[in-house]
């Protein structure tokens, strides 16, 4: 366990050695706000939620949560220090975990420093405070599921841009398998109910969706830790099977 | 024989793992329904225990359709949105009844068979959004015995009387019996015979009411010794001349977890006691009040049958003399929103309701209830003696000495808590010393609020008797009796808080640029007025003058008041287009300080974090 904490550690330190993390939190940061207050209208509607702000986030992370994924395999592969790494007295399984866990806290503190937003609303109104943790609990939740996505592919290829491309597709198309669009083209082939509805099961943003309205269901939970366990566990398998090449 | 080589192995391995996933997902689906924690604020999510034990108890099966209009509601996203909390709430009850509720979800298109079953079973088409779709949004329910209720329409604004309102369908279901309701009255409040008249004299309108709904029975005021148990809710009006064992069974009734409403009234009117043919003097000396000494002290309620309550901040106006205005009646009082609990379901949606020389309630130090107010008075209110009602000739001499207490009474109440009896010395096999479960009692100050003449005009309509209203008084004792009747949990069953919640700043700043804007468009107007008036002056004093010159201080001046006339307009327009300016500059900041500043001052801030912990490590 200590083994997977100093990995952590180093690899949280890494990324914030180097500028690209900083323009990627202030990118985060500048783009969520001006998303949920032009594009949501967060200040108009007159609301006091977070509703508006949260509504973003799968789309900002389907592009910026690859961006820090493609890095955590690729980038070693490349440039040869996977040897190295996998020589370390830690057991893969350790590496991989201990990696994901660093990308998945950076990910939590930028998600952390969006806190202004929510001081604002509650200097607007009186929102329930409940229901804005469990959207940050699902939006961190969901992170956390596009970046396992992120590690297994980037794993596969030793190309940062295929791996990002490849991440963006396969969490685009996860995404998408909760919308009424692709149900509809589903249940018009006459398929079980069961089936539409396990479709429908898969999709990252029903399961967001239903934590982001205040109510921590056991399934989305499950869902996302068995969704990030399985990704996990295939990019250990992945660069198992690399290992030779 | 073969061997597989690494890759394939573990390639399979991947794929296996993928349908595993799946597999494992969809049963976790349906295994762990309900495994929820809640944390919205008002647990909107949430059954709460009344209604799961009301479900719990179901026997024979309930459907429900619930029919919403899908398709035709594309356009009206917070009619959508209600419509999804009620379907949750519904799938919530379904799932746990344990199969007994079968729960159809309905989108009923135009001109179809769904939309005509609809229809019929009794559900509002209404009207919603620009298109002009009718919308069906309702529900309806039947069970084993051909019984029928029916929801007809799920309005937005009722939204914390949601679960209120669906529980009470249900329970409604679950049998078709009518509801026993025992009524101790004192007055003649039921249809009977009438010496006087040697006829038949028919009930009030508000008992009327009740005997549609409920299986109303009356009980003698002085020779009940024991309370039916098929009756569940007992109704007490006027209590003057009970017998002690009388009171020894409501006692015992109300410890055994029977409902009591009390009506007792410090005067009231029509209380016919002392009426004698002989003597009409008689009648209007008689005590016309009514109290429950015993079982109030014992319960500790504090009730004065001496007093009433003026109250100038809801006084009706009553016309006495045709010829003259009419007058407000410190004592006949019309309660509004104001002072109506908005947290009580059985207040909640009233208007208005008429009071006339009530009494009022509080709680001694000692009593073992908590005291949930229906009606309040207004803060401008006293109390004074009963007396001076009863040979008073004009209403406007008990504005004579009054002096607001600033003490908002308490008209109407409910009660709950554990109970001890009022008759202690008394045993036997089944006296009970204290009640088991929380007691449940509503006591009123007033008897006439009961009465016809406060609430409702009787027309006679082809021999037919047509109920009119003007104020919600039986809707009120409806709503009381029927909750009190209900099923114990659905007393428990309290308003929710709706989850629309409003920028209360943005609110704030509109309200005062509204009044500023009222304030300066005003004095602008005043200035526009005064200088008008003095340009037509001017015009006047030169027509009578020399209608035809100007002089240069005339021409000088007039064209002063034209310019001035345009820029007080020119005022006016521009406080009307800064009425959202600070609004809107209100947004803007946030806006920058969000979007801009803060991002990139808290960037910053991690950056010197970071520093500022490496040169430490």
């Amino acid at each position: 366990m200590s083994l997977i904490r100093i990995l952590f550690k180093r690899e949280l330190a890494s990324y914030f050695a180097t500028p690209v993390a900083y323009v990627f939190i202030a990118i985060f940061l500048v783009l969520a706000m001006a998303f949920s207050f032009y594009l949501g209208g967060l200040y108009e509607r007159g609301q006091a939620d977070l509703q508006p702000f949260f509504n973003f986030h799968p789309w900002m992370f389907l592009f910026l949560v690859p961006a820090i994924a493609m890095r955590l395999w690729a980038e070693e592969r490349k440039s040869g220090s996977i040897e190295l790494l996998l020589t370390l007295p830690v057991t893969l399984w350790q590496a991989v975990f201990g990696k994901f866990l660093a990308a998945w806290a950076f990910i939590g503190i930028a998600l952390l420093l969006t806190v202004p937003i929510w001081i604002t609303v509650n200097y607007l109104g009186d929102p329930d405070n409940g229901a804005i943790l469990a959207g940050y609990f699902s939006s961190f939740l969901m992170a956390g599921a596009f970046l396992a996505v992120g590690s297994c592919l980037s794993a596969v290829t030793r190309n940062q841009v295929i791996a990002f491309i490849l991440t963006v597709v396969v969490c685009f198309l996860l995404m998408l398998s909760g919308f009424s669009l692709v149900l509809d083209f589903f249940s018009g082939l006459n398929l079980p109910q069961a089936v539409i509805d396990a479709i429908a099961g898969m999709s990252f943003l029903t399961h967001a969706n239903a934590i982001g309205k205040g109510v921590l269901d056991l399934r989305d939970i499950l869902y996302f830790t068995l969704m990030i366990a399985f990704w996990l566990y295939a990019t250990a398998i992945v660069i198992d099977m690399k290992k030779a090449d | 024989m073969f061997t597989l080589n690494r890759k394939t192995l573990s390639g399979s391995t991947l794929i296996v793992l993928a349908i595993l996933l799946v597999a494992v997902l969809a049963l976790v689906n349906t295994l762990f329904r309900g495994a929820r924690i809640d944390l919205t604020e008002n647990n909107l999510y949430t059954l709460s225990d009344g209604t799961k034990s009301i479900v719990s108890e179901i026997e024979e099966p309930i459907n429900l359709y619930f029919y919403f209009s899908d398709k035709a509601s594309a356009d009206v996203p917070f009619l959508r949105n209600y419509a999804n909390r009620v379907r949750e709430l519904l799938e919530e009850i379904a799932a746990k009844s344990k199969g007994k509720i079968r729960l159809s979800v309905i989108d009923p298109q135009p001109f179809s068979e769904d939309e005509d079953r609809a229809s019929e079973a009794g559900l509002q088409a209404v009207p919603v959004g620009q298109g002009g779709n009718s919308i069906f949004f309702g529900l309806a329910g039947t069970n084993a015995l051909d019984g029928k209720a029916v929801i007809p329409f799920f309005s937005p604004d009722k939204e914390s009387f949601l679960e209120y309102d669906v529980a009470k369908m249900i329970n409604g279901l679950k049998s078709d019996k009518k509801i026993a309701v025992g009524v101790i009255s004192s007055l003649n409040i039921a249809p009977g015979f009438d010496p006087a008249t040697r006829g038949m004299r028919e009930g009030w309108a508000a008992y009327t009411q009740l005997s549609d709904i409920f299986d109303m029975r009356m009980l003698n005021p002085e020779a009940t010794t024991k309370i039916d148990p098929e009756i569940s809710t007992l109704l007490l009006v006027h209590p003057k001349t009970l017998s002690d064992d009388t009171l020894y069974a409501i006692d015992q009734f109300v410890l055994r977890g029977g409902r009591l409403m009390v009506f007792v009234d410090p005067s009231g009117e029509q209380d016919q006691s002392g009426a004698d043919p002989e003597n009409p003097q008689a009648a209007m000396f008689a005590s016309k009040s009514s109290d429950l000494p015993k079982l109030f002290k014992a319960w500790g309620i504090n009730y004065d049958p001496n007093q009433i309550v003026l109250d100038a901040g809801n006084a009706l106006p009553i016309q006495i003399n045709p010829a003259a205005p009419p007058v407000q009646h410190l004592a006949i009082m019309g309660y509004r929103k104001d002072n109506l609990n908005h947290d009580e379901v059985t207040t909640a949606q009233l208007d208005t309701i008429n009071f006339s020389t009530a009494g009022q309630f509080s709680l001694a130090e000692s009593s073992p209830l908590k005291l949930v107010s229906l009606v309040q008075s207004s803060g401008d209110a006293m109390l004074t003696e009963s007396d001076r009602i009863k040979f008073m000739q004009d209403p406007s001499t008990l504005y004579e000495g009054f002096k607001a207490t600033n003490e908002r009474y308490v008209l109407a109440g409910r009660l709950y808590g554990k109970l001890k009896t009022a008759f202690p010395e008394k045993s036997g096999p089944d006296h009970l010393a204290e009640s088991k479960e929380d007691a449940n009692l509503v006591v009123v100050a007033d008897t006439d609020v009961l009465s016809d003449r406060l609430w409702v005009q009787m027309q006679n309509f082809f021999g037919q008797k047509l109920i009119n209203a003007f104020a919600d008084n039986g809707d009120f004792v409806i709503n009381v009796v029927d909750n009190m009747a209900g099923n114990s949990a659905l007393i428990g069953i309290r308003s929710r808080g709706v989850s629309a919640r409003p920028f209360t700043t943005v609110e704030a700043i509109r309200r005062k640029a509204e009044q500023d804007y009222r304030n300066k468009e005003q004095e602008l107007q005043q200035e526009l007025a005064d200088t008008e008036r003095k340009l037509n002056e001017l015009q006047a004093n030169k027509s009578t003058d020399n209608a035809m010159i100007l002089s240069p201080e005339q021409q000088r001046e007039l064209e002063q008041f034209q310019q001035d006339k345009l820029k007080i307009r020119k005022d006016l327009r521009n406080v009307q287009h800064d009425l959202d300016k600070d609004i809107e500059s209100l947004g803007s900041r946030l806006k920058l300080l969000n979007i801009l500043v803060l991002p990139l001052l808290l960037t910053l801030a991690v950056f010197g974090l970071h520093h500022f912990l490496r040169r430490r490590a």
